[in-house]
């Protein structure tokens, strides 16, 4: 059927498409252009009618025997009705919290989604599958307390338990329609092997395994509510993927024992940077500024310095073309007493001991000579005795804890550089799992995810020895050295991917049309 | 299928605009080096800082009491956990607590405008349709009585 549908194609039918993408760009040009002053209904209409129209050509295309134009219209009707999602609410001015975006991204997903199984699409799987990926981010950190701009309060342990729950999802899902000898079960297939990947390319940066569960073992309730609905989706589709899959014979029981031992591996590798995460830090000093309320402001027992709380009013002016209205607003803080509030001798020496304040002869004024010259031994700080130490650092009240944050480097400490190797050795037997994977069930694409991700770990680790080892002498000599690994390294993982993808590539000929 | 999707979020989305009682709501400068982030305007309300002294606590949804003024600007004028059952209100979640203030958004702190666009502040009033639910949609942006595209 292929064969009639190239038959038909021409150098005149070619101009003629060529012609009708430029008019169709034309117009689209035209519209994007003057968007803002089309009124909002007209918007929608356009926006419906350009999703109804790619579909529909999409599909009667694909009638007439034109699969490839057809199948990528459909695509593309797939992506307009994205486009159009986040468009509408760009229409109505609807808020872009995390939260909100992560409803649109909702909404966009499930739509292509269903649309790839109305259309028998994979194009628009595929799709479908990238907006979960962001939208499953998008919803876990929209539902941190702390909100992913303040620093990873909560870690990022919880975010990749949802890449390893969501692998163990589309696993399932590929094991459910391989079952059934569906073309779709590439497709998750490939998504499979991405999340396991991705989970255990992150875990391999030495940066982030202080980060990923700096609480402990614990997961923000709202994430965790969020993680256990995957969780339980994920086992669901697993256990029916598997009990289908082995009925029907498509999978031996050793894939289940190779499967679950990989889970067990990743569980044991993400429960164990509990060992060593939240362990390293800084543990500084308190602001007087970090308390917010008055008696809060009042007990705080700092060993070096007094806070007070202070109100006063404030003028806020507001900016307008240079005539400036004012408005007063009282304000309530709670501040750092200073010496120099301390105005003679007499009131100097009665300023609380902690503040080990002096009178200056020479300025004549009140000063803590120790607070103009801060030392930089961390060990004599009232705070920075306790770095690396979290619980003792806690258990000052006055103290506060930051994460370390990497640039640990090679002052690691054997806890730290033990789980690391372990994290890269997972990595690497993550990416030869998925090439194996690749070859036995004939899927090029599979290999060569396998095989970008090798390549992404080699560089990032050379990329990450340089950065450690920067300041040792023949950084010159680093860098050739470096160099001709990767171009010999290179040339010998090119020819070893050639190899994998044509024993790949006799893939069974009703799949051969996607993947 | 799609086009159910569209259409319930298209609904979901207007339902304030069409059931919703109009408000004028005045603007607070909400940056005073740069309002536009991209091309959508940052919007801060007066009734974005609000003066209390009570238990609430960061990620509460909170229902805003207002009360219009003789220049016809809907002011606050208390705030309840609960959701009341008559009166002019809108719903908002309290994302930052300082002191005696506190900063509550209420979903209708952007506008989005022309790329390239710049905007003088000062003297702007939002038109707001807020509905029997608290729900918020901007209507259309005023400075110096004039619309702002």
């Amino acid at each position: 059927m292929g064969n009639v549908g190239e038959e038909k194609t021409s150098f005149g039918e070619i101009v003629a498409v060529i012609g009708a993408v430029l008019i169709a760009v034309g117009v689209a040009w035209i519209i994007f252009k003057n968007w803002n002053s089309i009124h909002d209904i007209l918007k929608v209409l356009i926006l419906l009618l350009a999703i109804g129209v790619s579909y529909g050509v999409g599909v009667l295309l694909r009638i007439q025997d034109y699969e490839k134009i057809g199948n990528s219209l459909i695509v593309l009707g797939g992506l307009l009705y994205i486009l159009s999602i986040f468009l509408i609410a760009q229409i109505f001015d609807l808020s872009t919290s995390f939260q909100v975006n992560s409803m649109l991204l909702l909404l966009a997903w499930i739509g292509v989604f269903v649309s790839a199984y109305i259309f028998n699409s994979s194009g628009n799987l595929v799709v479908a599958m990238a907006t979960f990926l962001f939208w499953a981010g998008f919803q876990h950190f929209a539902l941190l307390e702390s909100g992913i701009f303040s620093g990873f309060d909560d870690g990022i342990g919880s975010f990749l338990l949802v890449l390893l729950v969501v692998g163990i999802l589309f696993y399932g899902l590929s094991l459910w329609h391989h079952s059934r000898d569906n073309k779709f079960a590439g497709v998750y297939r490939w998504w499979t092997g991405f999340y396991f990947l991705a989970f255990a390319y992150i875990m391999s940066f030495q940066m982030f395994l202080p980060g990923i569960w700096p609480n402990g073992l614990i997961i923000a309730s709202k994430s965790f509510v969020f993680i256990a609905i995957l969780l339980v989706l994920a086992f669901l589709f697993l256990i029916v993927g598997m009990i289908t899959a082995l009925n029907r014979k498509k999978l031996e029981l050793k894939s289940v024992f190779v499967f679950a031992g990989g889970l067990l591996l990743m569980l044991i590798l993400i429960i164990s940077a509990s060992a060593i995460s939240g362990t390293l830090g800084r543990c500084d000093e308190k602001s007087c500024y970090d308390f917010n309320s008055q008696s809060s402001c009042n007990s705080i027992d700092f060993p070096d310095k007094v806070c007070q709380w202070k109100a006063e009013n404030r003028t806020v002016y507001s900016f307008e073309e240079g005539t400036g209205t004012n408005s007063m607003e009282k304000i309530s803080y709670c501040t750092e007493s200073s010496c120099f509030d301390f105005k003679d001798v007499t009131a100097c020496a009665t300023a609380s001991s902690k503040m080990k304040c002096s009178w200056n002869i020479e300025r004549s004024r009140c000063e803590n000579p120790r607070r103009d010259f801060p030392g930089y031994d961390r060990t004599i700080e009232s705070c920075g005795q306790y770095d690396n130490n979290r619980d003792s650092c806690l258990s000052q009240n006055y103290c506060g804890w930051t994460v370390s944050r990497g640039g640990v480097g090679r002052d690691a400490p054997l806890g730290l550089w033990l789980l690391w190797i372990f994290a890269n050795i997972m990595l690497l037997l993550v990416i030869l799992a998925v090439i194996g994977y690749g070859v036995w069930r004939h899927s090029p694409r599979l290999v060569n995810l396998g095989i970008s991700f090798f390549v992404l770990g080699i560089i990032t680790r050379y990329i990450g020895f340089i950065m450690d080892y920067w300041d040792y002498g023949g950084l010159s000599l680093l860098f050739i050295v470096g160099g001709i690994i990767l171009i010999v390294g290179g040339w010998l993982i090119e020819r070893w991917r050639r190899n994998l993808v044509k024993k790949a590539e006799k893939q069974e000929k009703k799949f051969q049309d996607y993947w | 299928m799609l086009f159910a999707i569209i259409v319930g979020f298209i609904l979901y989305s207007s339902w304030p605009l069409i059931t919703g009682k109009t408000i004028i709501l005045e603007t607070r400068p909400y940056d005073p080096f740069d309002l536009i982030r991209g091309n959508y305007l940052q919007i801060g309300y007066e009734i974005g800082q609000i003066s209390y002294q009570g238990n609430l606590e960061e990620g509460d949804i909170v229902y805003v009491y207002l009360s219009e003024d003789d220049s016809g600007i809907s002011r606050y004028k208390d705030i309840s956990l609960i959701k009341p059952k008559s009166g002019d209100f809108i719903k908002g979640k309290v994302v930052k607590i300082r002191a005696n203030t506190i900063s509550v958004e209420y979903g209708i702190e952007q506008y989005f405008i022309e790329r390239g666009t710049r905007v003088e502040r000062g003297n702007m009033e939002v038109e707001v349709k807020v509905n029997s639910f608290g729900q918020g949609r901007i209507v259309r942006i005023t400075k110096d009585g004039k619309q702002i595209d």
